[in-house]
């Protein structure tokens, strides 16, 4: 079964046994975040504050437990509890697909295990976007706000917009068309008028993501377009200027749903303890600092250069991707207003020095 | 650190609830000159006070770190002490006045996060006082008994 | 346009045209609704880049955080250091130039090597009050009128005129210096009424539970992620390798164990006596909306009612924690011999 109509008020009954992620109001001040088990499932928002791969990278990872006594090592956290998305946003969705591609196993073969455990026993159903943010520039990435890559369905929410309104539930991989046969009960049948209707709206919304934020490039249409201009200014004056306001805060790393370097230490209490996968940033200085004291990337220009570097040149020659979709979260939660789409714009023309003044 | 003061302050190897009853693990960190000797003398002098305490002798109170007291409490014991000498008599002249404003600083900012009062505490004791430094001991105590196991700082680690 | 804007310019390019800088640190127009964003203009890019340069209700940031790096020496020596220190103009707040004589004091930067154009702030804009206001309405555009009031524009052409006072960062509406004391050279222009210290907040919590002030802070910083926002955008947070980096004595570990993030938190905000402006940086940079203030202005409190010292202008008065008071009190000590009470 390729597609299905879903009363809202239904969704949370696609949970079934495992846990289930929905936007919600977080606790603290109410903005909206990925929630288990939301009292209320929201519609009317932009993006969710923390991206989905905090679902799949956890900020804080076990990866194995020992003891002196015995050196015991537990796989993978026992079985991950399979989880059912519901209501990212196609760019984070999208976002799964590029770390897959840096995760699995095509990445010279080194398959991270905890990832893909839990990427095998996860549903994820994203939710096109009505009208995106101005921050939005998924389309300059190659991605759309009805995009398809990353989630196994695709939900669209259908005319009149209600809370107690209707969903498009399209299938986008074999796992989308199962789930959707195996929850057949809940869905009626979609006609094409239905179909039309959705793609319209979608084409709208792509077409305004477009006009707000032109930055004159499309990976989507070409994927080193910024590659081939960046790396030969790799030395370029024109990295000072850009990076001068960073405060080496970390929050773009953070806050993107595709920025994935992590560090591992062990936290022990005398013979016993665990080893730990966290989330680590390159604008943090230790980040690279040898242990004899030397650090390769001694400034803030030449680390914030490595992670434009790293999205747009360097993970498109390891992993045939580009390490971004357009979510705009680093624009809105950097404390110095740094824009990424200004460095885009600068570099799309390789002569013209083009630096947002 | 020493894997001996590393040991002393793991309270969960040495947290005891023998036969269901919970004894309190209380770190007391005692400048050598002054509190140190006091406790020492209280010691000879066969002055009783709870065996709930272990002693982490510094030079001076000076060098106590607030984040001395932090480690222990996330390390799991039930109370920390800090004793330095008098206002006035310290063996360096003016660590324990320095300490002083650290330490009521740190008192009032632990109480204000909502860490109980009882459980870090603050006091001068001489080299002549063994029988205050018992008493002090046995009121510490005392009162981290009566507030309980430590919970909101402890830190899991399995 | 705010007049403070001109001026700034006027003095910026004449500090340049006079050879007297060979940087200036302002503000410019952000790329998002709601935001102004730190400039930085070198002495070689010639006359009209001051011409960027603006002041509005958005330079909230606080540019002190950015001179600590143009004055350390490496290796930590002075007599080795072979480059010239800059000569940095830097468009300051009260708060900034707090924040620079605390740095000062601390030999983190040159105040010699500084020329500080104070302005007299009229307080800023608060952007998390002003979205809350327009229930989370996307904000297009936004504008300050001659009255007061802030006009915006929302997604689905809605408008908004919003009181500034209104809006204003908490900081600012119980700023007790507005006015930059010291400053080298002052930009002519009013200063907001000096507001009350905002105590009062402090002591309405004090007044609660244990248990309710535990649970407070136990939520608020379940939702650290540990990114460091707060540290990094602290100006007086300037140390090389920060307790919390710390490996040889690890301290605390690098995830978001909840008792690592309030040891972290304790000990940064603690670290912070006798030195923090209540700039708001951290607040403001929290990409979660950590109730950090709370525990700033605690800190700033306590310092302040306890050893009477509150990190103004002067920059001879020594740190409080570097120093002792005979009159110290011993209020906190547990005394055997005493009864309880």
């Amino acid at each position: 079964m390729d597609r299905g109509i879903i009363r809202k008020s239904d969704i949370p009954k696609l949970a079934g046994r495992g846990r289930f992620y929905a936007p919600g109001r977080s606790l603290g001040d109410g903005s909206c975040e990925l929630v288990e088990n939301p009292a209320e499932i929201v519609y009317d928002f932009s993006n969710v504050r923390v991206p989905l791969k905090q679902l799949f990278l956890p900020q804080t990872e076990v990866l194995c437990t020992y003891d002196f006594d015995q050196v015991t090592e537990v796989s993978i956290p026992a079985e991950p509890i399979p989880i059912l998305v519901f209501g990212c946003r196609p760019c984070d969705a999208r976002a799964l697909s590029q770390l897959d591609a840096v995760f699995g196993p095509e990445n010279k073969g080194y398959a991270d295990p905890y990832f893909l455990k839990r990427r095998e026993s996860s549903v994820v159903i994203s939710l096109a976007c009505n009208s995106p943010c101005p921050t939005c520039f998924c389309t300059a990435m190659g991605g759309g706000p009805a995009g398809t890559e990353g989630a196994d369905l695709l939900a669209r929410e259908l005319a009149p917009l209600a809370s107690d309104g209707a969903l498009l539930l399209e299938a986008l991989s074999d796992k989308g068309r199962d789930f959707l046969k195996s929850h057949g009960s809940l869905l009626t049948e979609a006609g094409p008028e239905v179909l039309e209707e959705a793609k319209k709206s979608s084409a709208a919304a792509e077409a305004a993501v477009r006009k707000a934020n032109d930055l004159g490039v499309d990976l989507g249409a070409d994927l080193s377009a910024l590659k081939k201009h960046m790396d030969p200014l790799f030395d370029d004056e024109r990295w000072e200027e850009l990076t001068a306001s960073c405060v080496g805060c970390g929050s773009c790393t953070y806050l993107c749903p595709t920025c994935h370097c992590f560090d591992i230490a062990d936290e022990s209490r005398l013979y016993k303890g665990q080893r730990i996968r966290t989330w680590d940033s390159c604008q943090f200085p230790l980040f690279t600092k040898h242990a004899s004291g030397h650090n390769p990337r001694k400034t803030k220009r030449e680390r914030l250069r490595q992670r434009f570097m790293h999205k747009f040149s360097y993970a498109v020659e390891n992993t045939g991707a580009a390490l971004c979709v357009g979510c705009g979260r680093c624009i809105t939660g950097c404390p110095v207003n740094l824009d990424i789409r200004d460095v885009i714009r600068s570099f799309v023309k390789e002569t013209t020095r083009e630096i947002a003044s | 650190m020493s894997e001996t003061v590393a040991k002393t302050i793991h309270a969960e190897e040495l947290s005891t609830v023998e036969g269901g009853e919970w004894h309190p693990i209380i770190v007391a960190f005692l400048c050598n000159w002054c509190s140190y000797a006091g406790a020492d003398l209280a010691g000879v002098s066969r002055l009783q006070y709870g065996p709930n305490v272990r002693i982490v002798r510094v030079p001076c109170s000076a060098r106590i770190n607030p984040q001395f007291i932090m480690k222990a409490l996330q390390n799991g014991v039930d109370g920390v002490l800090v004793s330095g000498c008098h206002p006035g008599d310290c063996h360096y002249i003016s660590g324990n006045l320095v300490a002083r404003r650290k330490f009521a600083l740190t008192k009032k900012f632990l109480e204000f996060v909502g860490v109980e009062p009882e459980r870090v505490q603050f006091s001068w004791v001489s080299a002549s006082e063994g029988r205050r430094f018992s008493d002090l001991m046995n009121r510490v105590i005392a009162d981290v008994r009566r507030v309980g196991p430590a919970k909101r700082l402890k830190k899991e680690v399995s | 346009m705010d007049p403070r804007t001109s001026e700034i310019r006027k003095i910026a390019q004449s500090l340049f045209a006079e050879g007297k800088i060979d940087l200036f640190l302002g503000f410019q127009q952000g790329t998002l609704p709601l935001r102004a964003r730190p400039c930085f203009i070198r002495a070689r890019e010639g006359a009209g880049a001051v011409d960027r340069l603006i002041w509005d209700s958005f330079c909230a940031n606080n540019l002190a955080a950015y001179l600590p790096k143009y004055y350390e020496n490496q290796p930590a020596r002075p007599k080795k250091r072979d480059k010239p220190y800059p000569r940095i103009g830097i468009a300051a707040k009260a708060c900034d130039l707090r924040s620079i004589v605390a740095l000062t004091k601390e030999r983190q930067v040159r105040r010699e090597s500084l020329v500080v154009v104070g302005v007299p702030c009229r307080g800023m804009i608060d952007t998390r009050k002003v979205e809350a206001a327009v229930a989370a309405q996307e904000i297009l555009h936004h504008e300050e009128s001659e009255g007061g009031t802030l006009e915006l524009t929302t997604c689905g052409a809605g408008t908004h005129s919003l009181p500034r006072e209104q809006v204003l960062q908490d900081c600012c509406l119980e700023c007790r210096y507005p006015v930059p004391e010291g400053a080298d050279i002052l930009v002519p222009g009013e200063a907001r009424k000096p507001g009350d210290g905002g105590y009062g907040r402090i002591r309405e919590f004090e007044s609660k539970t244990l248990e309710q002030r535990w649970e407070h802070f136990r939520v608020e910083l379940s939702r650290c992620i540990r990114c460091n926002a707060c540290r990094q955008a602290c100006p007086t947070c300037w140390c090389k390798e920060c307790f919390a980096e710390q490996t040889n004595l690890k301290w605390i570990g690098a995830g978001t164990d909840p008792s690592d993030k309030m040891f972290f938190q304790i000990i940064r905000i603690f670290h912070q006596a006798g030195r923090c402006v209540e700039c708001d940086a951290c607040y403001r940079a929290c990409p979660m909306g950590i109730d950090l203030r709370l525990y700033t202005k605690k800190i700033v409190k306590d310092v302040e009612e306890v050893f009477g010292f509150l990190p103004v202008f002067d920059a001879e008065e020594l740190p409080p924690l570097a120093t002792f008071g005979e009159k110290d009190g011993d209020f906190f000590i547990t005394d055997p011999d005493k009864e309880k009470g």
